[in-house]
C-alpha cells in the first residue's frame, strides 16, 4: 500500500484516502452512520436517492454533495451532521415520504434518522423510490432489460415501451435487490411471471421443485460455455454427489 | 501452504455434530437447515458430509457478475462477500454440486468458508470424518484413496 494518499479532514478528524476513493466508502471505513437507499457494494453509484449528502469543502467553497459518487480526494474537509446536512436529509426524506408514504422500509429509515414528516405535500402511494438499483443491477449481468422512461413525476422504471421484455431471463435479481419491495414477482405451478412475462420454471426430476427458468440455466450455460443440470435442483444434486461418493444411489452420476 | 476440508465419509457416523457447530458459528443457533456442510444420510447406516470443495475455477464465481465472489488466492477458499450479492442465484444453478445456497432472510448467497481457517466443522466432529489438513500430496492421495476404499466397503455392506 504505497499508493499516494490525500488529508481529509472529516468532522474533525484526519483521515488518509487513496486516489479515485468514494467519499461514501471512506465515511463507511470510519464508522460514519449515513443513510444511504440506491447504493449497493455490487453496483455502480448513481447518487439518485441523495440520501446520503454531507458538506464538503473544495476549494475553499462549502458544497452539498451526494458521498456515494464523489471522490473523496476532491475535499479538504467533509461534515456528515452539520445543521445543512441535516436541513437538506430532512427535506429529502419529506420528498420520499411524499412519493413513497405506503412504503414500510423508507418510513423505517426516515424514523431512524429523526424525520419529521411534513403534512404540506401530498402523499402518493407509490412503491418504486427510482433508486435504479434493479436497472443496475439487469444491466451488471449484461441483459439490460429494464431501464426508465418519461421524466419529472412520470419517471418510471420499467422494460421498454412497457412491453414484456424480449431479453429478460426471468431471474428476479431485480426485485431481490429492490430496497421496496416495489417489483411484482407471482409463481404459480411451473410459472414465473415478472415484468409482464411469463417464465417456464424447470421442475427437479427427483423432487419436483421449480428451482429456475428456463431461459437462467440458458444463460448460465452460455456464460459457462459449459453444461449445466436442467434435470436436478441445487438439493437434489448434493444428494446425487453423496450418493456417487457411495455408490449406493440408483442414478449414479460422475463427479471428478 | 493452505489447509483443506478432507472428508472421509467411512469414518462418518451422520451425527450430524458438524452440522450443528457449522450453524451456531454462522448464524448463532443450531439448525441444520441454515449450515454450510450437510449430512447426506442413506440406508445402511451411510452418510455423507458434504460442504463446499472451493473448486480451482468455481462455476459460482464465474456467472458472478457483481464480483461478490472471489477466490482467496492464500487461502484457496471461494468467499463471498454478501453485502455485493444482488440475489440473481446465478451461483446456486450454476454449481453442478448444489454446495452454495442463497438465504432470503439475508438477501446473500452463503456457502462454506472453512469459518476464516478454523473450520468448526473439523473441530466438533467425533471420529475425524471431517479434518482440516494441509493440502500436499499425501493427502490429496488420501482423498483418492477414501473414495475408491469406500465405494469397495459399501459394495461389501450393501446389496
Amino acid at each position: 500500500m504505497d499508493k499516494p494518499t490525500s488529508s481529509l479532514n472529516v468532522d474533525g478528524k484526519e483521515v488518509q484516502v487513496l486516489p479515485g476513493e468514494l467519499l461514501l466508502d471512506v465515511l463507511k471505513k470510519l464508522g460514519v452512520d449515513i443513510p444511504t437507499l440506491c447504493n449497493h457494494e455490487g453496483l455502480e453509484p448513481v447518487g439518485s436517492c441523495r440520501l446520503c449528502i454531507v458538506e464538503v469543502k473544495e476549494r475553499n467553497r462549502n458544497r452539498l454533495v451526494a458521498s456515494c459518487i464523489y471522490p473523496a480526494q476532491r475535499a479538504t474537509e467533509v461534515r456528515t451532521n452539520s445543521p445543512r446536512v441535516k436541513a437538506a436529509r430532512q427535506f429529502l426524506f419529506n420528498l420520499l415520504l411524499a412519493r413513497n408514504g405506503d412504503n414500510e422500509s423508507i418510513r423505517q429509515l426516515a424514523a431512524r434518522y429523526g424525520i419529521v414528516r411534513s403534512k404540506r405535500l401530498p402523499v402518493r402511494p407509490d412503491k418504486c423510490t427510482l433508486c435504479l438499483r434493479c436497472v443496475r443491477a439487469c444491466a451488471t449481468q449484461g441483459i439490460g432489460a429494464i431501464g426508465t422512461s418519461f421524466r419529472g413525476r412520470q419517471k418510471e422504471v420499467g422494460p421498454p415501451f412497457g412491453d414484456p421484455p424480449e431479453n429478460c431471463i426471468g431471474c428476479a435479481a431485480c426485485a431481490r435487490v429492490c430496497p421496496a419491495g416495489a417489483i411484482e414477482v407471482k409463481e404459480k405451478n411451473n410459472i414465473r411471471e415478472i415484468w409482464g412475462q411469463e417464465f417456464v420454471l424447470v421442475r427437479c426430476e427427483r423432487c419436483g421443485e421449480a428451482f429456475a427458468t428456463r431461459k437462467q440455466l440458458d444463460w448460465i450455460e452460455k456464460e459457462l460455455g459449459q453444461e449445466v443440470d436442467k434435470k436436478l435442483c441445487p438439493r437434489c444434486r448434493q444428494r446425487a454427489q453423496a450418493e456417487s461418493m457411495t455408490k449406493v444411489g440408483r442414478n449414479k452420476r460422475e463427479v471428478n | 501452504m493452505s489447509n483443506i476440508l478432507l472428508i472421509s465419509p467411512d469414518r462418518c457416523r451422520g451425527c450430524g455434530s458438524c452440522e450443528l457447530a457449522c450453524s451456531f458459528k454462522h448464524e448463532g443457533e443450531f439448525r441444520p437447515a441454515a449450515a454450510r456442510i450437510s449430512v447426506l444420510r442413506f440406508k445402511a447406516g451411510i452418510s455423507v458430509p458434504l460442504t463446499c470443495l472451493q473448486c480451482d475455477e468455481p462455476y459460482c464465481m464465474a456467472v458472478c457478475k457483481t464480483g461478490a465472489i472471489v477466490k482467496n488466492e492464500v487461502s484457496g477458499v471461494v468467499e463471498v462477500d454478501g453485502d455485493k450479492c444482488i440475489g440473481c442465484r446465478m451461483c446456486v444453478m450454476a454449481c453442478p454440486f448444489g454446495n452454495i445456497n442463497y438465504s432470503i432472510a439475508t438477501k446473500q448467497a452463503v456457502k462454506c468458508d472453512y469459518c476464516g481457517g478454523e473450520p468448526e466443522c473439523a473441530l466438533w466432529c467425533p471420529e475425524q470424518a471431517i479434518e482440516y489438513v494441509p493440502q500436499d500430496t499425501a493427502t490429496l492421495g488420501r482423498k483418492k484413496d477414501y473414495s475408491a476404499r469406500f465405494a469397495r466397503l459399501v459394495e461389501e455392506v450393501g446389496s
